[in-house]
């Protein structure tokens, strides 16, 4: 039988686990927003190091696909909620690989032109935790807020990406760039929480102590909020 | 393009209530209405699965931080293939299934592109902790340990002495004879007692 000291060994695992990451909303919405694209996952792994050259030229296969889902949503007002039943995929055990491009788009920073997206709006989705995905799915007037919406969670889907590459750089212009076109967006909340991560990672804690205060002030109720008042934590998830 | 939505069919997921959630769901749970909504039913699933499927990850052999990406990747595979899963069955067999064949369909990628980015500097480690130092002696021992088994051994240890999965539960999810499970399991048990003596040691001389 397992004795005392073994308990405690594996009970400091399981509480590990117990720890969700503070952006499990924003890796929840991202997972959805890709679902959404239809994307497959993306199996040729872009790998630590993407470049920009890469990123920027796959942003327009992105623009046009999220320009695609847009039009669909406008055309089809009716269009099922349903459709997994409908799916025409195969049902094999092996998922069919994308091309390294493909791979990219689903995932790439996406610029969408003016004239491919409505202009974004600063209205936030009616709840933010009940998160814009699930909205995407069901709302039938979706090209009014989806292609705002969509792009917003790209925005932070990328940004998320690159902060688990420490690509940290990269993540705080993305996430600088949310906060210029989405500055109350659903994803606020999930976007300083990244922001202030990539901030600190990048030693920049005066920044980081700054916008931690003003985090805490917007969302007085948020623990995450409180923890990151004094700028930069010293509790790091591992 | 197909526009599919986040639910799917009816009726044939177990929501999170029919499922011993994983530790880290109880905490986001409040935040979305409890609702009989199929869109809803694959958000709890992912918050209360998340954390263990990076765990699976890296205990698959994905070290962080890219076992994440390949955790968000598995999700993306559960959200299409929700209507697949039978009712009745383990539920985490059925997932881990899915983690399994998306990690290696990502290991093979990797290898490929490993060596054409080798120069690229490696990603920067988030700053360490500094406090909870016992704690986090007693979870770097248990991290070290569960690496440093070979890979059949490590899933099964993981799968039965963190996530209390039952003997039949992983051979379900292994796809093999639960006979060949037990005796991993037994190997890899006796390799944590020797190993957490040796911890436990080292750990009281540290502190005497």
């Amino acid at each position: 039988m397992r004795d005392a000291s073994e308990r405690v060994l594996i009970e400091a695992y399981k509480r590990a686990r117990t720890r969700a990451p503070e952006d499990i909303e924003a890796r929840l919405a991202s997972v959805l927003v890709q679902a959404e694209a239809g994307a497959y996952p993306s199996t040729h792994a872009i790998g630590p190091a993407h470049t920009i050259l890469k990123v920027m030229a796959s942003a327009l296969v992105s623009a046009t696909i999220i320009a695609a889902i847009v039009f669909a949503n406008a055309t089809s007002p009716k269009a099922p909620s349903a459709a997994m039943q409908d799916d025409t995929e195969p049902v094999a055990t092996v998922q069919p690989m994308m091309s390294e491009a493909e791979a990219i788009s689903a995932t790439a920073v996406t610029q969408p032109s003016e004239q491919q997206l409505p202009p974004a709006t600063e209205r936030p989705l009616p709840s933010r935790r009940r998160a814009a995905p699930t909205k995407l799915a069901t709302q039938s007037d979706a090209a009014i807020d989806d292609g705002p919406a969509m792009a917003e969670l790209q925005l932070i889907t990328n940004a998320r990406r690159a902060l688990r590459r420490g690509e940290h750089a990269i993540a705080l212009e993305l996430l600088e760039q949310h906060a210029r076109e989405f500055e109350k967006g659903a994803l606020a909340h999930e976007r300083n929480v990244s922001r202030l991560q990539a901030l600190c990672a990048l030693g920049l804690r005066e920044r980081a102590a700054e916008l931690g205060q003003a985090f805490a002030k917007s969302f007085p109720e948020s623990p995450i909020g409180q923890r990151w008042h004094n700028g930069c934590p010293t509790d790091r998830r591992p | 393009m197909r526009i599919r939505s986040v639910g799917g069919q009816e009726g044939t997921m177990p929501g999170p209530a029919a499922v011993a959630p994983h530790g880290g769901g109880m905490r986001h749970a409040r935040l979305v209405p409890v609702v009989d909504d199929p869109a809803n039913r694959f958000a709890e699933l992912y918050r209360a699965h998340y954390t263990a499927v990076c765990d699976w990850i890296r205990a698959l052999g994905t070290p962080p931080p890219y076992n994440e990406d390949v955790a968000q990747d598995v999700f993306l595979v559960v959200h299409r293939r929700m209507a697949d899963f039978i009712p009745g069955r383990s539920f985490r067999a059925w997932l881990f299934g899915i983690a399994r064949r998306v990690n290696r369909d990502h290991s093979r990628g990797r290898r490929r592109t490993e060596a054409r980015e080798r120069t690229v500097l490696a990603p920067v480690p988030l700053p360490p902790a500094e406090d909870a130092v016992a704690h986090d002696e007693a979870l770097s021992f248990m991290h070290d340990f569960v690496d440093g088994l070979d890979s059949e051994k490590r899933i099964v240890f993981v799968l039965s002495d963190i996530d209390d999965m039952s003997t039949p539960e992983i051979a379900e999810a292994l796809g093999v004879p639960v006979k060949l499970v037990r005796s991993r399991l037994r190997t890899a048990r006796e390799r944590f007692k020797a190993a957490a003596e040796q911890f436990q040691r080292a750990a009281s001389k540290r502190h005497a």
